[in-house]
C-alpha cells in the first residue's frame, strides 16, 4: 500500500545518564506523510526528532534512511538531505535572505539559482518585504517564517519539526499554521512534527504516534487517534475528559450497550455481554439542553439528566461537570450558558450520540477474551 | 641596562600562550561538552598546577625531561637537549598556565546555545566547520580572556622555570628571575624599572582586555 519508509528505526533506544528515555521497538515513517508525534513534556517527543535528524545517535538499535544505516561516517551527508526547525528561531545575525540562503550556502549551491528558490521561498511564507532586512528585528511569527523558508527551500526529503509555534502568541500561531499547514500539503514534504499541542496534530497530521514515558502508545490515522484512543492515558492526553468503567449488557451491530453507574448508555464499539469495560467521551461531543427539551433530539441516542456540579471557564467556552450517576463533562459556548441559565446546582439534560463515546482500549475482565473492535 | 630579560620572557609568554591554545582548546570543549568516566579527574588534573607548589611542579618536569628522564633520554637520542633551554622555559610557562585558559575556555563553551550548534549541522555543517563558524565566534571573548590571563601568568612564571631552565643569564633568564637577581646583588635600580615593565605589560593587557571583551555588549 505504501512505498518505502523514508526513514525506519528498529529496537531503538536512547539513554541519559543511565536511565531510558526512549525506547521504540519499530518506527517508520512514510514517504510523503506527515506524522505528527505528540506527547507531554518529558516524553522523549525531542530526542526522537534527535535520532532523526542523526545530532545523536541511539544507545542501541538501527535507524535506516531510505533503506540504509546511518553510520557515524555517513551521518553528515545524510543530514544534508534532512532538514530541521526548532521552537526557536535560531537565525543568524544577517538579513532574511541570507538566512534563508544558508543551508544552500553551505552546500555550495550556486549564486543564481540560490536567490531564485530564496526568492520563491521568501514568496511562499508571505516575508519577500523582509528580504533585505536584519534577522534580529524580527517578530517572532515572521522569525519562524524565516527558519520554515531556511529548511524547505532545501528542498528536504524529510523535514523535521520540533515544537515550532510553542513560542508563539495564538494569532501568529492561527495565521502560520494554515500556511504552513497548506505548503506542506502540496508540496507532500515528508514531515515529523514533534508537538505537545494537540490542535496543531489535528491541523497538520495524516498520522499520530502518541508518545508518553519514551514509548509510543498509540500510532494510527489522525481521526482514529483521537476517537478511538488505545488507552486511558492516550485518551485523557488526546482530550477525552469523561472516562467510566461499566459492564457490556449487549453488543450488536457495532453499537454495545454498557450500564455505568446504573445509567444505560449506547456506545460505539464491540464488546462481550458481563465484560468489563472504559468508556470515553470528548467534552465537545456532549450536548447540554433543558431537561424537558426533548423536540429538539434527532439522532442523539444518549439522554442522560443531572445536576451541574463544577463550571470553569476554558476559552472559548466553559467546561461544565454534570453528575448524571458518573460526572459527565462538556464544554459549552458561552452563549448556551446565557440562553440555558447553567449554574451549578442546575438540573439539565446532557446528549451524545452514539458513535461519539467510545470504548477504550481492550476490556478490562480477563475471562473473556475478547477484545472490543476498535 | 640589559633588555634581554624582557625579550625573552615575552617570547616565551607568546610561545606559551600558543601552546596552550592549541591544547587547551580542545580540553575545554571536552571539559565543556562531553560526559564520560574520569571527567572529574581531569577536571581536578587541569587545576593541579593552580595549586600544587611550583617547585613540586618544576621537581617533577625536571624528572621527566632532564638528561635522566624518559622525554629527555629520546630527545638525546635525537641530539636535542630540552632541560635549561629557553624550551624548557616555554614547557613551564605553558604548564603553569594552562588551567587559567582551560577553565575559561571551558565556561565560555558551556554558555553556548548547543541549538545553534544543532541548527548549524541541520544546514548541512560539518562539526569542524560548526566549531569554527558557530561555538568558537560566540565563545571567542572568553577565550580571549583565557589567553591574556594565561600570558600574563606565563610572563610572571618563576618557580617551575627556575627549577627547569635555570637561571642562565643571556640564555634562560626571564624578567622575574632578572628581577630576583638584580635584588640580590642588590642593584635595586634595575630591579625597579624591570619591575615596572612587568607591571605596565600586565596593566595595559588586563585593561585591554575589559576593553575589547566589553566592545559588543
Amino acid at each position: 500500500m505504501t512505498a518505502d519508509p523514508v526513514v525506519a528505526l528498529t529496537g531503538v533506544s536512547a539513554r541519559y545518564g543511565g536511565v531510558e528515555v526512549l525506547r521504540l521497538p519499530a518506527l517508520d515513517v512514510r514517504a510523503r506523510e506527515i506524522l505528527a508525534v505528540i506527547g507531554p513534556n518529558g516524553s522523549g517527543k525531542s530526542t526522537l526528532l534527535r535520532l532523526l535528524a542523526f545530532l545523536e545517535r541511539p544507545a542501541a538499535g538501527e535507524i535506516r534512511f531510505h533503506g540504509r544505516p546511518v553510520d557515524a561516517a555517513h551521518a553528515l551527508a545524510e543530514r544534508r538531505r534532512i532538514a530541521m526547525v526548532f521552537q526557536q528561531p535560531l537565525l543568524a545575525d544577517a538579513t532574511v535572505g541570507e538566512n534563508v540562503a544558508l543551508g544552500l550556502r553551505f552546500r555550495g549551491a550556486p549564486v543564481a539559482e540560490s536567490e531564485a528558490r530564496v526568492a520563491h521561498w521568501l514568496r511562499r511564507f508571505n516575508i519577500a518585504p523582509l528580504r533585505d532586512q536584519r534577522a534580529r528585528g524580527l517578530s517572532g511569527g515572521e522569525a519562524q517564517r524565516v527558519a520554515l523558508a531556511r529548511a524547505l527551500v532545501l528542498d528536504p526529503e524529510l523535514l523535521l519539526l520540533d515544537e515550532p509555534f510553542a513560542s508563539l502568541d495564538q494569532p501568529t500561531r492561527e495565521t502560520l499554521i494554515p500556511d504552513l499547514a497548506m505548503i506542506l500539503r502540496e508540496r507532500r514534504v515528508t514531515t515529523v512534527l514533534v508537538t505537545h499541542d494537540r490542535s496543531e496534530a489535528q491541523a497538520f497530521a495524516d498520522r499520530v504516534a502518541v508518545l508518553i514515558g519514551g514509548r509510543v502508545r498509540q500510532l494510527d490515522d489522525t481521526a482514529r487517534v483521537f476517537q478511538a484512543p488505545a488507552s486511558e492515558e492516550v485518551a485523557r492526553f488526546v482530550g477525552v475528559e469523561t472516562i467510566a468503567t461499566g459492564r457490556v449488557l449487549a453488543s450488536d451491530a457495532g453499537v454495545t450497550l454498557v450500564e455505568i453507574a446504573g445509567v444505560p448508555l449506547e456506545v460505539a464499539g464491540r464488546a462481550r455481554p458481563g465484560e468489563l469495560v472504559r468508556v470515553g467521551i470528548r467534552p465537545e461531543d456532549v450536548t447540554l439542553m433543558p431537561p424537558a427539551g426533548r423536540r429538539a433530539v434527532s439522532s442523539a441516542r444518549n439522554r442522560l439528566t443531572g445536576t451541574i456540579t463544577s463550571m470553569t471557564p476554558k476559552a472559548p467556552g466553559t467546561r461544565v461537570v454534570v453528575a448524571v450517576g458518573f460526572p459527565l463533562v462538556a464544554t459549552v459556548t458561552l452563549r448556551s450558558v446565557s440562553e440555558l441559565g447553567l449554574v451549578q446546582g442546575a438540573t439539565v439534560t446532557a446528549v451524545f450520540k452514539a458513535s461519539a463515546a467510545h470504548l477504550i482500549g481492550p476490556g478490562l475482565s480477563l475471562d473473556t477474551g475478547a477484545r472490543p473492535g476498535l | 641596562m640589559d633588555l634581554f630579560p624582557l625579550w625573552l620572557s615575552l617570547r616565551v609568554a607568546l610561545s606559551a600562550t600558543a601552546l596552550t591554545l592549541v591544547l587547551g582548546i580542545p580540553v575545554a570543549l571536552l571539559l565543556a561538552r562531553a560526559r564520560f568516566a574520569g571527567r572529574g579527574l581531569l577536571e581536578a588534573v587541569v587545576v593541579l598546577p593552580l595549586v600544587l607548589p611550583p617547585t613540586v611542579l618544576g621537581y617533577y618536569l625536571l624528572v621527566v625531561i632532564g638528561s635522566h628522564g624518559p622525554i629527555g633520554r629520546a630527545l638525546a637520542a635525537v641530539g636535542l637537549e630540552l632541560a635549561f633551554t629557553w624550551w624548557a622555559a616555554v614547557l613551564a610557562a605553558s604548564i603553569g598556565s594552562v588551567a587559567l585558559l582551560i577553565k575559561s575556555a571551558q565556561a565560555g563553551f558551556e554558555t553556548v546555545d548547543r541549538q545553534l550548534e544543532q541548527a548549524a549541522r541541520t544546514l548541512g555543517r560539518s562539526e569542524w566547520s560548526v566549531f569554527w563558524s558557530v561555538t568558537l565566534p560566540l565563545a571567542w571573548r572568553a577565550v580571549l580572556a583565557g589567553a591574556v590571563l594565561a600570558f600574563c601568568r606565563a610572563l610572571g612564571e618563576f618557580g617551575i622555570t627556575l627549577m627547569v631552565a635555570g637561571n642562565i643569564p643571556g640564555r634562560t633568564q626571564t624578567l622575574p628571575l632578572a628581577i630576583y637577581d638584580r635584588v640580590q646583588a642588590a642593584q635595586m635600580d634595575e630591579a625597579h624599572a624591570l619591575a615596572l615593565i612587568a607591571v605596565g605589560i600586565v596593566v595595559v593587557l588586563v585593561f585591554g582586555l575589559s576593553r575589547v571583551a566589553r566592545l559588543r555588549y
